[in-house]
């Protein structure tokens, strides 16, 4: 086994492609590697803004011989009457000139016997197979956004400089690029040499680290996290954390180094999250807080550069963050003297979308949904007040000057604008949250009015949307309504919302009396699809999901509890076993549903029968009352001790249902029909599929 | 650092590599690549090199002289090189000497920033080049312009001048930058752009405005129809302008935007082809 060692040089990839590409170029080697039969010890890919680098310090150094049929004419046209070869056999041995008659012999193969030869293959060697290997990987590496540079010929990811290429310490050649491979690496840009020759993998590494580059990610987060924090210390300040924003700077940098800056403290009036998300998005840098978690007048950025030692950088950076907030401030402070009703007149001419309207008239719907969800909730007057609020003035915000800058800050900064101008803080908080959620597993609205004004935003969106047309397909959702609709989804389920999806829609659809009349069957199906695409994505089993949504996808805040239940409940062989019959006792009855009547206890006449009906009635009225209050795992442990009732009922010693006599089979198919309709009502049985 | 040296300094860089130092159009334009010497020699098989300041004008971004940062024209300093050189990011990190950088004692960054011009079919890859923080250059290799992809491929870079010099000065308001040793940058143009602001924002006749945007379109294509790709696109250049102007007016509905910058990018591609055609035929 001997070693292999590749890097490509290259222009700055872009952060978000780099970590794609290294395990890409790993990936495809490996497979090529495998594919000419070599053994080899795992592969390693790491990279950094100009370099990607493979290696592995041990690839067998010879492909191993092998032989191999090559497959002829079948025997049958293979000769002539005399004995001679016919021309389809001539033919053959012509395509495989180094082939001697003797060699020939018969094979049988699926579709008869063939003339065949076995044929010994030399095997390569490493090197000159890795010559190969390697500009096919590269050519296949695929990225997000690929260029073209000089003459136009190549398309890659940047601009290629260089190829270091060796196998057991000689070079691997081949040309990639327009560029020849060899023996060398590079270092950092002005602090590093430009050029140095490398004799194998530790020598590679050292190398590097020596002309300033690191080429592990997991090494330049370690670095940069331990500066940082030193920093931190320094000044006796926490790190605000955005692990987002840490991962993207370690692809940003080829040798970290942490610059603390400081700014004028008179920028702490611009409030926290304006602060933050200036620092972040157009400086990359991280803020610092004090114990108590107020924002304090530093700000870490990270540079690529061996060290700052005149300390230019951090002044640069304090330059150009000073600008920056600068504007934020400007925009703080005019945002604040905006006469805030008069910014709300405003929103008629903010497009919401062409044909549902300006931003104005979609508060104004939503002031009405306030209404009806207030109403539905029974919330109290001051509640139902704060809600209209809310929605009143959730919008505002988006003629300001701050979130025109930091789009990101919508919502936020209305509700800090809102505080500012001495709204109640119910008010303020809720349209502070309201976009919330953004994710499926993203943060959701502190308080219950934040949660309303989310689902009433997102229910005005969707049924407009729908109610013009606007209909997600396949990958198109320009809207993004799905997440719309997962958000109220999740706030109806986490929230346990006491509100019918049907009852929602309906007071939103009034509000858009265009809409064509299959709308809201449309949205129906789409919430049913949203609610189980979140049920199974909290890992609940796809039948289970099924056995709970058909009984009922009107009152979503149900279907977790339910879910849940069922899930937990499932976990037992004896309620597995009670489902099991629970779908017999459905199938049971449904051929002569439409002829069953009232069911009568006393026309009962075999013993197990008696026994599950006098099981059922002791049972069914806690039954009943468990389910109407959501205890469903309660409801289910009811259930349960009708297992063995059940389970003698269709047993061998049991009841058979089919009788000649009609009044007695139909009275006992009313009888499972009348407990199938009760123990239904938590989950459709007869859905689940045991694994 | 006064303006007027940087500029110098990056011309005198970029005659030293045998750029062509033309100078900015005669017509209104809103960045250095709308300049004919981007945007028409960008296309097709010749070597070209070119440096120039295009005097850029984006009346939205007008703040009636009040704003330390925002002015409704600044200052791009342009270099187009085709076929981009293989080396161009060391020549790019030398110019930055040429006016007193030294990059081994700053943090000099190429972050992904990929440019389109939707008005001028255009697009391409690269990178802002940021100076500790700050960015100081837009960076392109174009793979396409007026809807043609290229061959050979062209790289841009754009200076922004202004903000370069207040980095490099720490001046903290662009009209504060000296622009000689007694002129300040705000004696020379502040005037300007408060009546420029004034101008786009409050005066600029809509009316008139939507009118010469059709006229100019229509002569536009009429001299195309001539075989005229030249005066053409001094046409499409006034279409673009006119366009900004109703905008900065707000006189632009969010619907009608997509259906202007359609018709600039139609014509901008169409003189593009023809202009494409008409070089094809001379040789």
């Amino acid at each position: 086994m001997k070693p292999f060692l590749f890097e490509i040089g290259v222009e700055e990839i872009p952060a978000r492609m780099m970590a794609k590409a290294a395990s890409d170029l790993k990936q495809a080697v490996s497979a090529k590697l495998e594919d000419a039969g070599l053994l080899f010890e795992t592969l390693e890919a790491q990279v950094a803004p100009r370099q990607i680098a493979l290696w592995s310090h041990g690839i067998q150094p010879q492909q191993p011989d092998r032989t191999e049929w090559i497959l002829g004419p079948p025997v049958k046209i293979a000769y002539k009457p005399d004995g001679s070869p016919s021309p389809a056999l001539e033919g053959f041995m012509r395509k495989f000139p180094d082939l001697d008659r003797n060699q020939l012999q018969t094979k049988s193969e699926a579709k008869g016997d063939v003339v065949a030869a076995e044929r010994f293959i030399a095997g390569s060697a490493t090197r000159d197979l890795l010559a190969s290997i390697l500009p096919e990987a590269l050519s296949g590496l695929h990225f997000a956004k690929n260029m073209r540079w000089g003459q136009g010929e190549i398309a890659f990811v940047r601009p290629v400089h260089s190829l270091l290429a060796l196998f057991d310490g000689q070079v691997i050649p081949f040309q990639f690029a327009g560029i020849q491979s060899s023996n060398t690496s590079f270092g950092i840009r002005f602090h590093g040499k430009s050029s140095f020759v490398v004799s194998g993998i530790e020598d590679y590494q050292t190398q590097k680290a020596q002309n300033g580059i690191l080429i592990n990610h997991a090494e330049r987060r370690t670095r940069i996290q331990a500066q940082m924090q030193a920093h931190a210390q320094s000044v006796n300040g926490q790190i605000v954390p955005d692990e987002a924003l840490l991962d993207q700077i370690c692809d940003l940098v080829e040798s970290p180094y942490v610059v603390l800056g400081a700014f004028d403290a008179m920028f702490l009036e611009v409030p926290r999250e304006v602060l933050i998300t200036s620092l972040r998005e157009h400086q990359k840098s991280f803020c610092l807080q004090d114990e108590k978690g107020q924002l304090m007048p530093y700000f870490l950025a990270v540079a690529s550069v061996p060290g700052d030692p005149k300390g230019l950088i951090r002044k640069g950076n304090e330059w150009v963050l000073r600008a920056r907030l600068w504007d934020a401030k400007f925009f703080w402070d005019a945002d604040k003297k905006k006469d805030w009703s008069a910014l709300r007149e405003k929103l008629a001419q903010l497009m919401f979308q062409r044909e549902l309207g300006s931003y104005l008239v979609k508060v104004e719907r939503m002031e009405r949904l306030a209404e009806v969800v207030a109403n539905h909730l029974g919330l109290a007057e001051a509640q139902a007040s704060a809600l209209w609020q809310a929605c009143h003035h959730a919008k505002t915000d988006l003629m300001s000057e701050l979130v025109f800058e930091f789009t990101e800050l919508q919502g936020q900064i209305g509700g800090l604008l809102l505080k500012h101008h001495g709204a109640e803080p119910a008010v303020s908080e809720a349209v502070y949250d309201h976009y919330l959620p953004v994710s499926n597993d993203g943060e959701m609205p502190r308080t219950l009015l934040g949660n309303l004004v989310s689902l009433i935003d997102k229910l005005d969106t969707l049924v407009g949307c729908f109610s013009v047309g606007l209909i997600p397909t396949g990958t198109k959702d320009p809207f993004a309504l799905r997440r719309a609709a997962q958000g109220i989804v999740r706030i109806l389920m986490e929230r346990g919302l006491p509100l019918g999806l049907e009852a929602l829609l309906d007071a939103a659809l009034a509000l858009f009396p265009q809409a064509p009349a299959e709308t809201k069957h449309h949205l129906l199906a789409f919430f049913l699809d949203r609610t189980r695409f979140l049920l199974k994505q909290q890992g609940f089993d796809h039948f289970q999901v099924e056995a709970v949504v058909a009984v009922d996808a009107n009152r979503i805040d149900q279907c977790l509890p339910r879910i849940q239940a069922l899930a937990q409940q499932m976990e037992k062989d004896h309620f597995r076993a009670l489902v099991l019959n629970l779908k017999r006792m459905k199938n049971a009855f449904q051929d002569e549903q439409d002829q069953l009547g009232e069911f009568d206890p006393a026309g009962l006449t075999e013993a197990p029968e008696k026994a599950l009906w006098s099981r059922f009635s002791e049972v069914r009225q806690r039954l009943e009352a468990a389910i109407k209050s959501g205890a469903y795992s309660k409801a289910m442990d009811e259930m349960a001790v009708l297992a063995d009732p059940v389970e003698s009922y269709f047993g061998k010693e049991g009841v058979f249902v089919n009788v000649d006599d009609a009044a007695i089979r139909l009275n006992r198919k009313a009888m499972l029909r009348e407990m199938s309709n009760c123990v239904g009502q938590v989950a459709d049985f007869t859905l689940i599929e045991s694994k | 650092m006064k303006f007027q040296d940087l500029i110098l300094s990056l011309q005198n860089f970029w005659a030293q590599y045998d750029c062509v130092i033309s100078q900015p159009y005669d017509i209104e334009t809103g960045a250095g690549t709308m300049n004919p010497h981007t945007f028409l020699m960008a296309l097709g098989p010749e070597p070209w090199k070119a440096a120039y300041v295009e005097p850029s004008r984006r009346p939205a971004d007008g703040r009636y002289g009040e704003n330390p940062f925002r002015v409704h024209k600044h200052y791009q300093f342009q270099v187009l090189l085709k076929p981009s050189p293989l080396d161009i990011q060391d020549i790019y990190l030398k110019s930055l000497e040429s006016f007193g950088i030294k990059p081994e004692e700053h943090d000099i960054r190429f972050e992904e920033d990929n440019w389109e011009a939707p008005t001028l079919g255009a697009w391409g890859v690269g990178w802002q080049v940021l100076l500790d923080g700050m960015e100081i250059t837009q960076f392109t290799y174009f793979q396409q312009v007026g809807g043609i992809d290229l061959s050979p491929i062209s790289v841009e870079i754009t200076y922004g001048i202004e903000r370069l010099c207040m980095f490099l000065g720490g001046v903290d308001n662009i009209f504060d930058l000296n622009w000689t040793k007694e002129v300040t940058y705000g004696q020379v143009r502040k005037m300007e752009e408060y009546q420029f602001s004034k101008y786009c924002f409050e005066h600029a006749d809509i009316e008139l405005h939507q009118h010469l945007f059709d006229l100019y379109e229509k002569e536009a294509f009429s001299l195309l129809e001539s075989d005229l790709p030249l005066p053409a696109y001094d046409y499409a250049l006034k279409c673009s302008h006119t366009f900004n102007v109703l905008d900065a007016r707000g006189a632009v509905s969010v619907t009608q935007r997509p259906a202007y910058i359609q018709r600039v990018r139609k014509l901008a591609c169409a003189v593009a082809e023809k202009y494409l055609a008409q070089k094809g035929a001379q040789a």
